[in-house]
């Protein structure tokens, strides 16, 4: 999946190049020329996924392999036995990975709500289904500080965001994150080189289940706006 | 070798692209990554809490722990029969009605960093207030005063303490929700 989005991203820098270029004279010119790539496994890819320095890593598997997959589940290796989520419970792992910007230009990170089943939403999902929300902590830039009301706007840890933006789309336009759009997007942002933790935040049913949810998770060079790459910039020197 | 070709390939890549576009490395990266969970029984999730003795004051039914007091198995140990907590008292339960085993539930640690326990009660207006205790030390475990960190693979002995003050007496049970929480330790 991860192979295929590269290669359209490829694609298309290629189709500006043409438009660009190609409106000379002539009209129409095919030249072959070759494109290197090489796909990474997560933890040393662009895009990063790492466990070294997560504390709950034990939930996370492949990142040194090819993709990461979650194991909230009896795949996962904590030091018990324990198999699984406790039901009618509300259960939030922290720092499960790492997700680290290696590219050259500052992102921001986020889960787009579409991407997740919209019956497993934390905030509009049935209680009969299983409900998951995947958040952020120990993120360098932002100021947002949870209230202690023990829902989803208060997590566990004190900087802890929903990064759906409790499913709003996009999620860095969030309201309670910010009074503008740069102070929104500030609580997304990661510069090169710059790491967040990654965790889930499960809401459970009083049932057996027994499900497999995937998400998309997005680093976005054109969201930053300049005056947020400025601010950055002013920071280094 | 291979990998040198490669990064030297990727660089001129960038270049053009910042030529064409204005972008560095990677413009957007959008991986799809996938969670698998299970909902487990309390005898098996990462909180494993496990009903302990005989009575029946404590239980599990679908996978869940829950507790019955009196319980009907009251009249299997002693021989008494007791019909009911007594209004405006406060009661303390430590274990099952045969008294076999120390608590009334213990609650383990299988997930992966030390946690602190205690209950809290949304609901408390003219029902029993309920709270955890710590069976060795006596100790009430609430928000403002959770157990010691507990870490990963050590278990807790557990009572209720209940509260009947304010509680008129009733022919129906109370039914309260008891939230049991395990907190990871701040480093």
């Amino acid at each position: 999946m991860q192979r295929r989005k590269f290669l359209a991203a490829m694609g298309s820098v290629t189709a500006a190049g043409a438009a660009g270029i190609g409106t000379g004279a002539f009209t129409s010119v095919s030249a072959s020329r070759s494109v290197s790539l090489e796909t990474a496994s997560d933890n040393d890819a662009y895009l990063a996924f790492t466990t070294t320095d997560a504390k709950n890593s034990a939930y996370v598997s492949n990142a040194s392999s090819g993709a990461v997959s979650f194991n909230l589940d009896g795949d996962a290796t904590p030091e018990g036995d324990g198999s699984g989520l406790n039901r009618n419970a509300t259960t939030q792992i922290n720092d499960i990975v790492r997700i680290q910007n290696q590219g050259t230009e500052p992102v921001l990170v986020y889960v787009p709500p579409s991407s997740i089943d919209n019956a497993n939403s934390t905030w509009k999902g049935d209680s009969e289904n299983l409900r998951i929300d995947p958040q952020a902590t120990n993120r360098p830039h932002g100021d947002y500080e949870k209230e202690a009301t023990g829902n989803l706007d208060g997590g566990v840890a004190d900087d802890q965001i929903s990064l759906t933006g409790g499913f709003h789309s996009p999620p860095y336009t969030y309201s309670a994150y910010g009074e503008n759009e740069d102070d929104r997007k500030e609580e997304f942002l990661l510069d090169t080189g710059e790491e967040l933790s990654f965790g889930l935040y499960v809401k459970t049913p009083d049932s057996d289940k027994d499900v497999d949810i995937s998400m998309e998770i997005v680093a976005d060079a054109t969201a930053v706006t300049d005056s947020l790459k400025a601010e950055l910039n002013s920071e280094e020197e | 070798m291979k990998r040198r070709t490669l990064i030297a390939g990727l660089g001129s890549l960038t270049a053009s692209g910042v030529f064409a576009v204005g972008s560095g490395a990677f413009t957007s990266v959008s991986a799809k990554r996938t969670v698998s969970i299970s909902v487990a029984n309390d005898s098996t999730a990462f909180l494993k809490l496990n009903e302990q003795g005989n009575g029946r004051r404590s239980y599990t039914d679908g996978g869940t722990i829950g507790f019955d007091i009196p319980g009907p198995g009251e009249d299997d140990y002693g021989g008494t029969d007791p019909e009911g907590l007594g209004t405006d008292s406060v009661y303390r339960f430590g274990g099952d009605a045969d008294n076999a085993e120390q608590g009334l539930f213990a609650a383990e640690n299988q997930g992966t960093q030390p946690v602190k326990l205690y209950s809290t009660q949304a609901e408390t207006d003219g029902v029993p207030t309920v709270t955890m205790y710590d069976v060795d030390t006596g100790n009430l475990l609430t928000e403002e005063s959770p157990s010691d960190p507990m870490d990963v693979g050590n278990q807790l002995r557990c009572g209720l303490e209940i509260d009947t003050h304010g509680v008129p007496v009733r022919e129906d049970e109370y039914d309260v929700t008891l939230t049991i929480h395990a907190d990871a330790t701040a480093d």
